[in-house]
């Protein structure tokens, strides 16, 4: 028989479902507007339209129901946009390969109870999640590092903006992340002792414990952690921008290209034509040039495509139970 | 030749607690050993310490003939069991068994041939592709037995192997374990605190409290002729009734009542006249024709034995197993003796048996 509702219980629900679709909508809603300001047309966004909830229909429509698909032409056919998108793509792969492969390392050892000063290490790795350094502190850190790499190199230290690439910079030097470390190394900790020693009698070595063992039953836990590190190198821009600066523009990821573009061609939202009718796109676009913020809009949609196709395909690993049935619980 | 010797060995941990002291034994080829004992008496310590997992505080481990006193687990040639089954959740359980030989880089043809042996043995041939969560836990446990089969070690080492199986399986388990040491006549060292396990698989039993042990024989020694109160205490269930009293003109004197004692008793005890001893006898060796009163409490009738609680004087707790069904009831008085060869006497300041 089913139970009858408690007014009060009635007013909870109403009231969570209430905030749940007020968050729903706050977050679906950027997505919306994205796309749909990406494929507005020209010149549609620039009368004072702020919420776009499908393609604006302006003068240069291709697709013949309002919508146009020239951002993307642009976008694609942009040099520099392809540059920005294939460091990005270097930074993130790159990045969460090192990043793993040294968070693993130091997760294991650090979940080892054997290990010297394990309380010690484990403080040291907490202490940086409580106090940051601050900006310069980490600026300085990371300007030192490529120092370090022209130092290697064999080249000039103090020209090591010039000398290394950028990319390998941010690649390594900004892999660390104590709480991934602290996921990962819960996670190895969780990981039954009797295992461990099964497979050191089976005559595993520590390397081969780590691999064959520990590393295939945290596959969920790691492919969370791979998932943190890919999105904050693919959408990390702060220490690229700082870090890099306007020396290296060959080696921007494309958030950092994006921001330069908001910067150079829009007035943060609401374009005039005035603002780019000065450069050079007036030979591409037509002498009324073209409308930037589907420009930005397209980027930025092109920069979420990849987060979004890949997230399913992690998504299995995070059922549970990949290590279930291998110990009596 | 003695297979595995272990000499004088002691465990400290680093807080400085001792877990066991002077374990002293040499084990036969093909024998059977079983460490038994309550919780924390060094037994699981002990194997552990044989299989590499602990280090050897001070003594020595030889194994065939070479001293693996500090050698790492992997070179000791030994498998083991462990209660928990310990296996590879996201192997299979053919991987699972072929995992030791794998790393080994042992030919792929000669890992396949082991593995099906050792399923043939264990009866996991159909389960081979199968991964530990979809078995059974007598079959996991059967999986990481497999597992330490086919690497035909010197040594197996089964660590409470048995204790997360329901009680059924536990005797099904137990007898294929004995078919299973017959068949590869392996040399087994196997921890456990059920001492029915003890006394049907062992050839001998180490009985071991508080880190020391306490016995080693086989398992009829250790039921018929226990060398101290905890062993006559510990094996054997119900556990053995104990007396305390004295020897006093050929009788002896407990404190709810007195019992004479034969002439060979006599001779044996001929020192401790006057003396505090323990007296020790089994529930299944009192009788029903001697002069002792005693007022039943209840009774467990177990179809082919009844098991009767009562009290002597009305104090002291014993129990009584007799050969078939009774139905005494509360308060029943009736009167009980000792089969007189089945006494055991202790000295009570020692606790050990009076040979």
């Amino acid at each position: 028989m089913k139970r009858r509702m408690e007014i009060s219980e009635l007013i909870f629900k109403i009231v969570a479902y209430f905030f749940l679709l007020i968050f729903a909508v706050l977050c679906v809603y950027p997505f919306l507007y994205a796309i749909g300001a990406s494929l507005s047309s020209d010149g549609a966004l620039t009368g004072g339209n702020s919420i776009v909830l499908i393609p604006m229909v302006g003068e240069g429509d291709t697709l013949g129901f309002g919508a146009s698909l020239k951002a993307y032409e642009w976008a694609f056919t942009n040099t520099e946009f392809w540059v920005a998108y294939s460091n990005t793509l270097f930074m993130t792969f790159f990045g969460t390969i090192w990043s793993l492969f040294y968070s693993i390392l130091g997760a294991y050892a650090l979940s080892k109870k054997r290990i010297m000063g394990r309380r010690g290490w484990n403080f040291f790795l907490v202490f940086t999640m409580w106090f940051s350094a601050g900006v310069i502190a980490t600026y300085n850190n990371y300007t030192s590092t490529g120092r370090v790499f022209a130092a290697i190199a064999g080249m000039d230290p103090d020209q090591w903006l010039t000398s290394i690439d950028g990319k390998w910079l941010i690649v390594i030097a900004m892999g660390m992340n104590a709480t991934n470390i602290i996921l990962l190394r819960n996670t190895f900790e969780g990981v039954p002792a009797e295992i461990e020693e099964a497979a050191r009698i089976d005559g595993a070595t520590e390397m081969q414990v780590l691999t064959k063992v520990y590393i295939p039953m945290s596959k969920a836990t790691i492919a969370t952690v791979a998932l943190f590190f890919g999105i904050s190198r693919w959408n990390g821009y702060f220490w690229a921008m700082k870090v890099l600066g306007t020396s290296q523009e060959y080696s921007w990821p494309v958030q950092v290209y994006l921001r330069d573009f908001l910067e150079t061609y829009t007035t943060i939202i609401k374009p005039t034509v005035e603002e780019y009718d000065a450069n050079d796109w007036e030979a591409i676009y037509g002498s009324k040039g073209f409308d930037a913020t589907p420009c930005a809009y397209a980027i930025v949609v092109c920069s979420v495509i990849p987060i979004l196709v890949i997230y399913p395909f992690i998504q299995k690993y995070f059922a549970k139970g990949v290590n279930m049935g291998g110990v009596k619980e | 030749m003695p297979e595995v010797n272990l000499r004088h060995i002691d465990k400290i941990y680093d807080g400085g607690v001792q877990a066991v002291y002077d374990f002293d034994m040499d084990i036969h080829d093909g024998e059977f050993i079983v460490l038994v004992g309550p919780s924390g008496c060094g037994k699981s310590t002990t194997l552990r310490m044989v299989a590499g997992l602990e280090d050897i505080t001070k003594g020595q481990l030889v194994i065939d003939g070479k001293d693996c006193t500090r050698m790492p687990p992997k070179d000791r040639d030994i498998a083991m069991v462990f209660q928990n089954y310990a296996l590879y959740g996201h192997m299979t359980i053919y991987e699972n068994m072929a995992f030791s030989l794998t790393l080994r880089k042992e030919n792929k043809e000669v890992i396949h041939r082991k593995v099906m042996a050792a399923a043939e043995i264990l009866d996991l041939k159909t389960q081979l592709n199968k991964k530990p969560r979809q078995l059974s836990g007598g079959q996991r446990q059967r999986v990481a037995m497999g597992r330490a089969i086919v690497r035909n070690p010197k040594l197996f080492l089964f660590d409470e192997p048995l204790s997360n199986l329901d009680a059924q399986l536990r005797g099904s388990m137990r007898r294929e374990l004995m078919l299973l040491h017959k068949k590869l006549n392996a040399t087994i060292m196997y921890v456990t605190h059920d001492q029915t396990e003890a006394l049907t698989l062992a050839d001998r039993i180490v009985c071991m409290s508080m880190g020391h042990v306490q016995q080693i024989g086989k398992p009829i020694e250790l039921y018929e002729n226990p060398a101290n109160t905890f062993v006559a205490t510990f094996i054997g269930l119900p556990p053995m009734n104990m007396f305390e009293g004295s020897i006093s003109g050929g009788k002896f004197v407990g404190e709810d009542f007195e019992y004479p004692l034969t002439a060979e008793q006599k001779q044996l005890l001929k020192d401790y006249e006057g003396r505090e001893v323990i007296l020790g006898v089994r529930p299944e060796n009192v009788t029903r024709d001697g002069s002792i009163p005693f007022r039943v409490d209840n009774n467990e009738n177990l179809g082919m034995n009844t098991l009767v609680h009562g009290k002597v004087n009305g104090k002291k707790t014993v129990v009584c197993k007799f050969a078939e069904w009774c139905h005494y009831k509360y308060g029943d008085e009736i009167s009980i003796g000792f089969e007189p060869d089945r006494m055991h006497f202790f000295d009570k300041e020692t606790t050990k048996a009076i040979r």
